[in-house]
């Protein structure tokens, strides 16, 4: 064989073992992209999901996609020749050769080697003999395969340890999570057993069972949503007006010496105490006979008086009235009335407690139960602001969002016993922001500074005159006057500072000179 | 074929070993200095040596003139040496019959090897005849070209400090050297050599080893080693990684060169490569060899910036950096 072709062979035989190499480091490392990238999305694509259902579908396309992608790519790299050019420098930067193989091969590609590359292709022949392809790339597998090893079996163990979580767009793993769902809607629809006769309960109880229902579209479902949103707030703007008119109620019976206790009862927020208290001076005033009550000029109210059919607010507001003045009636209906309202009002507040209760987990459930969007103001806040179940004192309403306090504090008027403050009163939220204080040099209104002056021309060519040919600004008296005062100012300090000393020097030249031997001696200094 | 290929490598690397034995019994250390002188005499180049006062840069040229059995001549510059000091000059010559006739007198420069000791202390017009003479290997003078003797081979010297009254050579001038060699100071041990051997009753001598005929045959030689393709254009690339404005130029040569090698550098590298395989008994270069003459071959053909000149940062500074990131080619 002659020397040539044993160098051509040697490095055939390193370029088969490059090439297989090469192309299970390519593939290996492929798959180690893959598999982490599946792992990755195993952990993404639950999240994405829960917060966008409908991604489920296009993540799994576009992973589809990637993976095609990148398995086209690694396939082109992976099949791409090794040159036996490649192979020579490969092997002499392997077996340190210091090019020797490389240079042969060069050499050997000449039409008319010189003798000097006889000699060196015959050295390098003898140097390729001696050299073994198995030594130079060893047929080990590439060190990723142990990392394709380690992700894949990372992989089955996520697969195995979530698989209701890995895989949420898939069907069956949707309808466990419908049922999930659905078992926590029946935990709602528990916390609403035992709860006052209320419509408002009812209609969140439909809502509920809509929503708990498995076969519910999406559509049925946000509009289930809805109607437990609406239901949620007509209970808590009932309860807060209940709440307003107790504590009218309350202030107009500390007015009267008799309801004073229950007065403070109310105040304090114990209603079941008011409560009693109330009834127990119905039983007092139910002991004493009609005439007993016409001398006291206290008479029975009629039935179409008691006002059963009126709202809550309007019936507590009615008892502040009637229970407001010593003098007023004072008789069992009134009592009656008075504490019908309040247990009605009692009840108000029980349903507002539930409701919100209910709200309070189904915000913990992802239901969306204050906006129309999925997203609330809340999220976008701290998680210092998230809601809580406790309901603020003054409505009742638990759900107090940054949004809602901004828009609240944009619109809030200072006070008439405040004293009148020049400024801008809208700047803060809170409405009462004071005046930046003036600065600069005080200016005068362009129309104090100006006036407008017509032109009148005479035409030359006819006796008749016209009028307001033109027009243009001159200066206003008090603009002539403060302009001449500044000049007679101005000449007076020119000639101060004009003005000659004894020597015939003007000071202002002293001064210059003076200044300059100043600083003459100060550069002297430095 | 082989074995006269053979032959003559093993002569070439045996002579070059010989005279490098030999001129190192009177020279301690300094075993790349010689190497670099050598590789300059056989790639047909000039060397410009540069060292501090003392190191022995005039006693190791003429010691290498007595190896070598060259006819040898020393100019010693100074600021009013003239061209005509250098190249010979016609001189009225008047014969037995009383006729007179312009005779040329030839100068130093004709000579196999010259020394031109301190070339920085001559005039920038003194210097430009010399360096004529090393491009063209030939003199004019009185409207005649006289050819120079071959080897040709200059070898100046400079001193890098004392620079008060000096014309540093432009670059123009510096790029002609094919090699520039700095002499360090020797260590402890090889000044104790050098005490030994200079302060006794006997100073050593040296024999003249190689002949004019076998300096030449070495430089067919070199010339013969032939290049693949890849090493020569790992040259190129560490070439034009010097260029600041080329694509491939390096970082550090972006920042502080205002100039890279000329072609001439790239010539240096691939000639000195040459002489330094058959030195390694390698009758191909390899990018090693390419490594080994970067620096005696480009440092003078880079031209620094502000830049690097206010931050001291030299030319083997950057070309280091450039031998590190440029790679070998792998095809």
């Amino acid at each position: 064989m002659k020397d040539s072709e044993v160098i051509l062979s040697v490095l055939g035989s390193i370029e088969r073992r490059l090439w297989l190499r090469r192309a299970l480091q390519e593939i290996t490392y492929g798959a180690c992209v893959v598999l982490f990238s599946l792992i990755a999305f195993q952990f993404v694509g639950v999240a994405l999901s829960s917060a966008i259902p409908a991604v489920g579908t296009g993540a799994r396309t576009a992973v589809v996609a990637a993976v095609v992608m990148l398995g086209t790519y690694i396939a082109w790299r992976a099949l791409r020749q090794v040159t036996l050019a490649q192979a020579a420098g490969e092997a002499d930067a392997r077996a340190r050769l210091k090019d020797e193989l490389k240079s042969a091969y060069w050499f050997v590609s000449m039409p008319e080697p010189s003798p000097f590359a006889e000699l060196q292709i015959a050295r390098a022949a003898a140097t390729a003999r001696r050299l073994d392809p198995g030594a130079i790339v060893p047929g080990r597998p590439p060190r990723s395969l142990y990392a394709v090893a380690g992700l894949g079996a990372a992989l089955l163990l996520v697969t195995w340890i979530a698989p209701q979580q890995s895989h949420s767009w898939d069907g069956a793993d949707a309808a466990a999570t419908a049922a999930a769902a659905a078992g926590e809607t029946q935990d709602l629809r528990a916390l609403l057993e035992g709860a006052p006769q209320d419509p408002e309960i009812e209609k969140l109880d439909r809502a509920l069972e809509e929503l708990q229902r498995a076969d519910a579209t999406a559509e049925e479902k946000a509009r289930a949503a809805a109607q437990a949103r609406d239901a949620i707030e007509q209970a808590n703007m009932e309860a807060a007006a209940a709440r307003e008119g107790l504590v009218r109620l309350a202030g107009a019976m500390r007015a009267n010496p008799r309801f004073e206790k229950a007065a403070e009862a109310l105040r304090a927020g114990r209603n079941d105490e008011a409560l009693a208290l109330l009834r127990q001076l119905r039983a007092e005033v139910g002991g004493r006979d009609t005439r007993a009550l016409e001398k006291d000029g206290i008479r029975p109210l009629s039935d179409s008086e008691k006002g059963l059919d009126r709202g809550i607010e309007e019936r507590l507001a009615e008892g502040s009235r009637d229970l407001s003045s010593i003098n007023a009636r004072v008789d069992q209906d009134a009592l009656d009335r008075v504490v019908n309202a309040l247990q009605e009002a009692n009840q108000r507040l029980e349903v507002q407690s539930r409701v919100i209760e209910v709200k309070r987990r189904m915000q913990e459930a992802m239901i969306p139960t204050s906006q129309r969007s999925a997203l609330t103001a809340s999220q976008f806040d701290s998680s210092d602001n998230a809601p809580n179940a406790t309901a603020s004192p003054d409505t009742g309403n638990a759900d107090i969002r940054g949004g809602a306090m901004f828009r609240q504090g944009a619109v809030t008027r200072r006070n008439d016993d405040e004293p009148a403050r020049d400024g801008n009163m809208s700047g803060s939220a809170a409405g009462n922001s004071e005046a930046l204080a003036l600065e600069g040099a005080a200016t005068l209104r362009l129309d104090a500074q100006l006036k407008l002056e017509a032109i009148h021309r005479r035409d030359d060519a006819g006796d008749d005159e016209k009028a307001d040919q033109g027009w243009f600004y001159s200066a206003s008296q008090e603009q002539k006057s403060l302009l001449g005062f500044e000049d007679v100012r101005a000449r007076q300090g020119f000639d101060r500072e004009n003005a000659m000393s004894v020597e015939r020097v003007p000071i202002r030249q002293k001064h210059a000179v003076r200044d300059y031997f100043l600083n003459l001696h100060e550069s002297e200094k430095k | 074929m082989n074995t006269v290929v053979d032959r003559q490598i093993q002569a070439f690397r045996d002579q070059f070993q010989l005279v490098r034995d030999e001129i190192s019994r009177v020279i301690v250390g300094n075993d790349e200095i010689i190497s670099g002188v050598m590789t300059c005499l056989l790639a047909r180049g000039h060397v410009l040596l540069e060292g501090i006062p003392g190191v022995g840069k005039t006693k190791l040229v003429q010691t290498m003139a007595d190896v070598l059995h060259l006819k040898f001549s020393r100019i010693q510059f100074t600021p009013d040496l003239m061209p005509g000091d250098i190249i010979g000059t016609n001189i009225v010559r008047e014969d037995e019959a009383g006729r007179k006739a312009f005779e040329f007198q030839h100068g130093p420069i004709f000579a196999n090897m010259v020394l031109a000791d301190e070339i920085n202390r001559a005039t920038p017009k003194t210097q430009s005849a010399l360096l004529e003479a090393m491009q063209e290997n030939s003199v004019s003078a009185a409207g005649r070209t006289h050819a120079l003797d071959q080897p040709f081979f200059v070898l100046a010297t400079q001193n890098p400090i004392e620079m008060e009254g000096t014309y540093p050579l432009p670059e123009a001038q510096m790029d002609r050297f094919f090699f520039k060699l700095k002499l360090d100071f020797p260590d402890v041990e090889q000044l104790h050599l050098i005490v030994d051997r200079t302060t006794g009753q006997k100073e050593p001598t040296v024999q003249r080893v190689l002949q004019q005929g076998e300096i030449l045959e070495m430089r067919e030689t070199a010339r013969a080693i032939p290049v693949a393709r890849p090493v020569q254009e790992y040259a190129i690339r560490v070439t034009l990684a010097t260029h600041p404005e080329s694509s491939q130029a390096h970082e550090m040569s972006r920042k502080y060169v205002r100039f890279g090698s000329s072609p001439r550098g790239t010539q240096a590298l691939i000639l000195g490569a040459k002489v330094h395989a058959l030195m390694n008994d390698r009758v191909y270069v390899s990018c090693e060899d390419v490594r080994a003459v970067a620096l005696p071959a480009l440092r003078h053909r880079i031209l620094l910036n502000f830049e690097a000149e206010a931050g001291r940062i030299d030319t083997d500074t950057i070309l280091d950096r450039i031998l590190e990131s440029v790679p070998e080619p792998k095809e």
